[in-house]
């Protein structure tokens, strides 16, 4: 019988053991450390040597772990470079035998001792065999068991340093875990993910102490694909530490007065259940956005020198927000893995968020030869948003069925408060007008909706005709949405003052939406069709079908004040009752075949090709009490999709995976692209709309090449993709600027849009002996021509014009840590942006950028660290001088207490005071760039305490 | 006094029955544990191993050896995926290699002619046996009965098919067989192994060899998935039956393969489900060697040291277990048959024949810590090969009395 199956990884975990010198306490390498023991282990009842027996060296004084390998292929082992004049003691453990010890004494006169063959015996206990000291790693079947007790380790060490001294798994700079070179899929505690399941919640916060063993083994193991299998650690509790509470108080307050920063995190887990209370409230620019953010940056260990969770003072205005969740999750059944699964989740999370922005911009539009219009804005927002989010999730997964669903509620409320002062300059005739706008304006949503989805794999049996696969997935959301607003604009002509405009204007709108999205596949139904035949039975079909389904009522009603009798009148212009059906349905017929070229522990290559006959069929009806608005439309597309995908598998060598994509499809234009209400109010953004409107169709080709090393421990890879494509009938926009210098648009139907995007990367990670470095070089470039039309009634000129759009983005990003000691981290940045006009216009808009990072962490002693990063940062745009500023932010801790769970930190933020908010940014053929108020120099000092307590005692602050 | 009354009337007895019944048909009871399972040292367990690595050419690459049949001048290969026979020599050189010709054409399995020196081989794509001679030239092919998944060749032109258990149950009559004896090529004169065609399915077609030569000349082993009886058999019928039992914890629930409310989910119990990986999922690769039997205990789970392959001593009852079986100055320090890779290929002249990845065998070098001084053929494998090679065929000549 043959199965070219590669499951190598037990032998490759042993060789990791043995190949890596195992001293678990540092010593000095001098001449004293010339002994060695050797031998080997052997079941003599059976007559056969034990491999990967484990054999442990102990100080006989102190009972300390000294030296641990595995037994090889013989049985046998060398134990070399052991102190001479020290009384040790040796271990031989195996699983179902009794530990065989023995005192050994090297001297000078005898360094080295052969113990020839060690008998080891049955044991007699049914039950797992119970010692003292359990072996420091041993093979419990495929899995590689280290027990965490033969690690000793500083009294307030968490889980994360004692991976760190596992042979064989390296936690990298930037939080990636790696066993043999491949990073690992996932890390559970207990079998089970960790609440939420990010390892570094696990890693930082479970104290070594609380850990049994660190099981690392393989999932996923497909016999003919062994590059798919994953590799996952789960870390095994203690018997009292089942359960337990963890938790981090902490609060800071500034100078100058007027900041703080606080956060609560409570998190209890027992074997079903997992609780975490999360909450936070700060003024510095630190977003929490969802639950994980706040567990993973508020562990117990703290972060070294990765810059996550820090306050952003790149961000605009002044910032506060105050956020915070629960998250709940429940285990019907104990397993969790690849084949079962019965777990029912729920998250709660609210978020407050209040920005007060000031901006100041000038925003170039290229609107003619040498001509160009200059809109200077004065800009000040309030925004105070908060939002409820509620969700519920379960998951059941028994071998080949699994079935999913979700259930959520999101409850939004933003109000926004605007002031907005504008000048317009033409470069020929100078200041042409100026408009002053207040908005109060503020949305209410409720939004709840559900998910569901049941997939069916079915057994392989080349044999049988029966249907193996189907899965399906089905989603409704219902929306409700008010908004209100008070708008106020005032617009001055300087040339003319009959055309200045005054509105008042209210809005009340209503909107309810009925989302839902059905999706279906089903196949193989190759064998159905061509039973027997040796060709067309090896092709797979597969029929799958999308259908989406969108309801959206709007009840609108506008009002507009008079000036003289202070009364509002409907205006009926605007305000509707409106109906909008959309239907989607695409159905899929896909016809796919693969070749395989195995040459068996060799290599594998495999090359596929999928051929997707997709048609699209779309339903637009639109109705409303405006009558003119009234439309339905019927829209029938092609849009075919062609993939190639080829992998060349070496074993023990690398990867390398091609995939080429060809892609149509069909986006169709919208009731407000072809016939919306017009809202002269808006001054500078008025839309009219385009009755004639016809479907874009996109046309796309993307090829991906990545390569992955797979020979050493230490990672290399590296890749491409471009993706080159053109839409025909595009959205283009044809802007004209009145006389009185107000901007009207509307979308048209135009060729000659093309876009082309490339992107390369490469990631290489080594260590050497206790330096870790870690690199990543990224580079793209981008190049858009879009076709537009734009006119300027003023000059009576009125023209196609094409947009050209350059964008290259680069960056080099370097990481070093060294031990727990030190941890470096470099990047570089450079942004380049261009926008060249051919036709109507010839100008030229632009910007470059760069940003400049460095940081380090250095953990002076086990209790006192020092942090700092400086960044520096150029920004220029054409035609206009440049900025450049540099932001040093710097922190001290020290932590208090036996426990080490006390932190006192001082931070410095913006050193220099130097930040300044800077606005670069283009579209076509305009270019805004101007400055906005945001965050600048501060002194906090954060005190923070971190209660934990495991075991059956009630959780104690 | 009295036990050698008894034993003299045991084989009175004995003698008595195989008269009147003609032929002798034993049934030996093997109970397995693997547990208990014994092992020892290369020198402890062979008397000597020999390597004799492939060449590794453009011609002679291959993937993996399916099945082995050895002659006195050849090695000869089946590579499934590769759709190729080759024929070695017995120092490891290549003679000649016989290729399907097609994408989609495979050979199946063969069987050999020794006095004529043919191969005669079942495909997918012929309608017939095809007929090569050792120097891979096709000669003829031959008419054949309907669904012939395996065969085995008798010396006095009668041939054994094994047949393909029916997919599509309705066209299939009630009662069908799995073996069928022929007379020449397409002539069947009898048929053995009756099963009841509406409670089984074709979960039976799984790919392994259920035919092989048995090691003891005029007779092959036939073996089924999910049974735990194994068949000796002559031209004539069957000669022996090897009824192996195993621990409660190793077992198919019992009458696995005649229940039919396991109909259609067979495959599925021993392969997919996870609580069943430890079971014994069926016996293959059998050979009789004196009174040793040789064989590989198949099962779900997919470790590499599961422990595969054993040698059970039908006198002492003896069992050994591969995997405990440690490599020593006469294997070279190379493990043998102890995994997946590497199971008995097959026997010839009372030695058993493995193979094993090139990869393995530099994998284990480099690990290997002790001066081995290997035989020139090794010595040129390791300087001129890499781990790219093409697999190395090991023999194993037992030593008595085990």
């Amino acid at each position: 019988m043959t199965m070219s199956r590669q499951s190598m990884f037990p032998s490759i975990l042993v060789a990791i053991i043995l190949s890596v010198p195992l001293f678990v306490n540092a010593q000095k390498k001098d001449s004293t450390f010339i002994g060695s023991i050797s031998g080997s282990v052997k079941d003599t009842a059976q007559n056969y040597f034990l491999q990967s027996a484990t054999v442990s060296v102990y100080t006989e004084k102190d009972n300390k772990l000294f030296f641990f390998t595995l037994t090889n292929s013989l049985g046998e082992f060398h134990i070399g470079s052991l102190p001479l004049n020290l009384k040790l003691y040796l271990r031989v453990t195996y699983i179902g035998y009794d530990t065989y010890s023995k005192s050994i004494f090297l001297g000078f006169e005898k360094k080295s001792v052969d113990l020839g063959e060690i008998d080891l015996r049955r044991t007699s206990n049914t039950l797992e065999n119970v010692t003292v000291t359990p072996p420091p790693v041993r093979m419990h079947g495929d899995t590689l068991e280290f027990s965490a007790a033969a690690f000793e380790m500083d009294k307030n060490a968490v889980a994360e340093d004692l991976l760190k001294k596992l042979p064989g798994v390296i936690v990298w700079g930037d939080g990636a875990i790696t066993v043999n070179g491949k990073q690992i899929s996932k890390l559970l505690v207990d079998g089970k993910p960790f609440l939420g399941g990010d390892a570094v919640v696990a890693t930082q916060n479970l104290p070594k102490d609380a850990i049994d063993k660190v099981q690392v083994y393989q999932e996923n193991i497909n016999s003919l694909d062994p590059y798919d299998s994953t590799t996952a650690i789960n870390l095994k509790l203690r018997k009292k530490y089942h359960s337990g509470y963890l938790g981090a108080i902490s609060a800071g307050a500034s100078s100058p007065e007027g900041k703080y920063d606080v956060e609560a995190n409570n998190s209890i887990f027992t074997p079903k259940n997992q609780i975490a209370i999360v909450a936070q409230s700060n003024n510095v620019n630190k977003t929490a956005n969802d639950i994980n953010t706040l567990l993973r940056n508020n562990t117990f260990k703290g972060v070294n020198a990765r810059i996550e969770y820090q306050p952003d003072f790149s961000l605009p205005g002044i910032n506060q927000q105050s956020s915070g969740g629960v998250l709940f999750t429940h285990d019907f059944i104990p397993e969790f893995n690849q084949y079962k699964e019965n777990r029912l989740s729920a998250n709660s999370f609210f978020n407050h968020n209040f920005n007060n922005t000031i901006n100041q911009t000038q925003t170039i539009t290229a609107i003619g030869i040498d001509s160009t219009l200059a809109q200077n804005s004065f800009n000040t927002t309030r925004t105070d948003g908060n939002e409820v989010h509620f969700d519920s999730h379960y998951k059941k997964l028994k071998n080949q069925d699994s079935l999913m669903v979700e259930g959520f509620y999101d409850y939004k409320m933003n109000d926004i408060q605007k002031l907005l002062t504008n000048e317009v300059h033409s470069s020929a005739l100078g200041l042409l007008s100026n408009a002053n706008q207040t908005d109060t304006n503020r949305t209410t949503s409720n939004k709840i909706g559900f998910y569901g989805a049941y997939n069916h794999q079915g057994f392989y049996n080349s044999a049988t005709r029966k249907l193996t696969n189907w899965s399906f997935n089905y989603s409704i959301s219902y929306q409700t949405e008010n908004f209100s607003r008070a708008l106020r604009t005032e617009f001055l002509n300087i040339y003319d003052t009959t055309m200045n405009q005054y509105y008042d204007r209210k809005y009340n709108n209503h909107k309810d939406i009925v989302a839902q999205d059905l999706r279906m596949n089903v196949g193989n139904f190759a064998t159905w069709l061509f039973g027997k035949s040796r060709v067309l039975s090896r092709l797979q079909i597969e029929l799958s079908n999308e259908l989406q389904w969108d309801n959206e009522r709007q009840h609108n009603v506008i009002q507009d004040g008079d000036t003289l009798n202070k009364l509002y009148s409907v205006n009926e212009g605007l305000s509707k009752i409106g109906d909008f059906k959309a239907l989607t349905e695409t159905p899929d017929l896909r016809i796919g075949r693969s070749f395989i070229n195995v040459l068996a522990n060799r290599y594998q290559k495999e090359f596929s090709i999928w051929v997707d006959s997709k048609f699209q069929f779309n339903y637009q009806g639109n109705f409303s009490t405006r009558s003119f608005q009234n439309y339905i439309a019927n829209y029938f597309r092609f849009v075919p999709n062609i993939n190639l995908a080829y992998s060349d598998f070496q074993y023990g060598e690398y990867l390398n995976s091609f995939d080429l994509n060809l892609e149509k499809s069909a986006y169709y234009p919208t009731p407000d692209q072809r016939f919306p209400l017009v809202d002269s109010s808006a001054i500078y953004a008025i839309h009219e709309g385009n009755a004639f409107l016809t479907p874009q169709n996109k046309y796309e080709v993307a090829f991906n090449f990545h390569h992955r090393n797979l020979h050493s421990k230490n990672t290399l890879l590296y890749g491409f993709n471009i993706t080159d494509g053109f839409i025909k009938n595009y959205f283009g926009d044809s802007t004209n600027v009145d006389f009185a210098g107000r901007y009207f648009n509307y979308t048209i139907n135009l060729n000659g849009n093309r876009y082309l995007k490339m992107h390369i990367f490469l990631n290489k990670a080594f260590i050497h002996g206790q330096h870790q470095f870690q690199v990543n070089i990224s580079s793209a470039v981008e190049k858009n021509r879009n076709p537009g039309y734009i006119g300027y009634q003023s000059t009576n000129q009125f023209g196609f014009n094409v947009s050209n759009i350059f964008i290259n983005a680069d960056s080099l990003s370097l990481f070093y840590t060294y031990k727990d000691f030190l941890a470096l981290h470099f990047f570089q940045n450079i942004y380049y942006y261009r926008s060249r006009q051919n036709g109507f216009s010839n100008i030229e808009l632009g910007s470059l950028q760069s940003l400049t990072r460095f940081g380090a962490a250095l953990n002076i002693t086990k209790r006192f660290s020092i942090t700092s990063n400086v960044s520096f940062n150029w920004y220029s745009y054409s035609n206009g001088p440049a900025n450049k500023f540099t932001i040093w932010n710097a922190f001290l801790s020290y932590r208090f207490l036996r426990a080490s769970n006390l932190e006192l930190k001082l931070s410095a933020m913006d050193i220099l005071n130097q930040n300044k908010g800077i606005i670069n940014s283009g579209s076509n053929y305009s270019f805004t760039h101007g400055t906005v108020n945001l965050l600048h120099q501060y002194f906090m000092a954060t005190l923070s305490y971190f209660p934990r307590k495991f075991g059956n005692n009630k959780a104690a602050k | 006094m009295q036990d050698r009354f008894k034993k003299k009337l045991c084989f009175f007895f004995l003698f008595f029955v195989c008269i009147s019944l003609g032929v002798a048909q034993t049934t030996f009871t093997i109970r397995v544990s693997p547990d208990n399972a014994h092992g020892g040292t290369a020198s402890q367990i062979f008397d000597s191993i020999q390597f004799t690595p492939l060449e590794t050419t453009k011609e002679s690459l291959f993937g993996s050896i399916d099945q082995l049949e050895v002659t006195d001048s050849f090695f000869i290969i089946l590579d499934k995926r590769g759709k190729s026979i080759l024929l070695f020599y017995r120092n490891g050189k290549l003679h000649t290699r016989i290729t399907t010709g097609g994408q989609d054409k495979y050979f199946n399995y063969f069987t050999v002619n020794r006095n004529n020196r043919q191969i005669i081989v079942s495909n997918n794509y012929a309608n017939g046996l095809l007929l090569f001679d050792f120097d891979g030239k096709l000669l003829k092919k031959q008419p054949c009965p309907k669904d012939v998944q395996s065969l085995y060749y008798f010396n006095k032109n009668i041939f054994l098919y094994n047949l393909l258990r029916p997919f599509d149950q309705n066209n299939s009559l009630p009662i069908s067989y799995d073996l069928a004896y022929s007379k020449g090529y397409d002539s069947v004169f009898k048929y053995l192994h009756p099963y009841n065609s509406k409670s089984e399915d074709g979960q039976y077609n799984i790919m392994y060899s259920p035919i092989n030569f048995s090691g003891q000349e005029g007779t092959c082993m036939f073996s089924l998935p999910f049974s735990y009886t194994i068949f000796q058999l002559n031209d004539s019928g069957v000669s022996c039956k090897y009824q192996f039992i195993f621990p409660v914890e190793y077992s198919l629930p019992p009458n696995f393969e005649s229940d039919s409310s396991y109909k259609g989910k067979r495959a599925k119990y021993v392969y997919q489900d996870q609580d069943n990986y430890k079971k014994v999922s069926g016996i293959t690769s059998v050979y009789r060697i004196d009174d040793y039997l040789i064989f590989s205990a198949q099962r779900g789970l997919m470790s590499m040291d599961a422990g595969w392959n054993y040698l059970y001593n039908l006198r002492s009852g003896n069992l050994y277990s591969f995997t405990k079986i440690t490599g020593d100055s006469t294997s070279f320090y190379f493990p043998l048959m102890s995994n997946l890779l590497e199971i008995p290929n097959a026997t010839y002249k009372g030695k058993i024949y493995s193979s094993t990845p090139a990869f393995r065998l530099f994998s284990i070098k480099d690990n290997i810590n002790k001066q081995v001084k290997y035989p020139k053929v090794l010595q040129d494998f390791f300087i001129n090969g890499n781990k790219n090679n093409n697999p190395v065929i090991v023999e194993f000549n037992l030593k008595p009395k085990l």
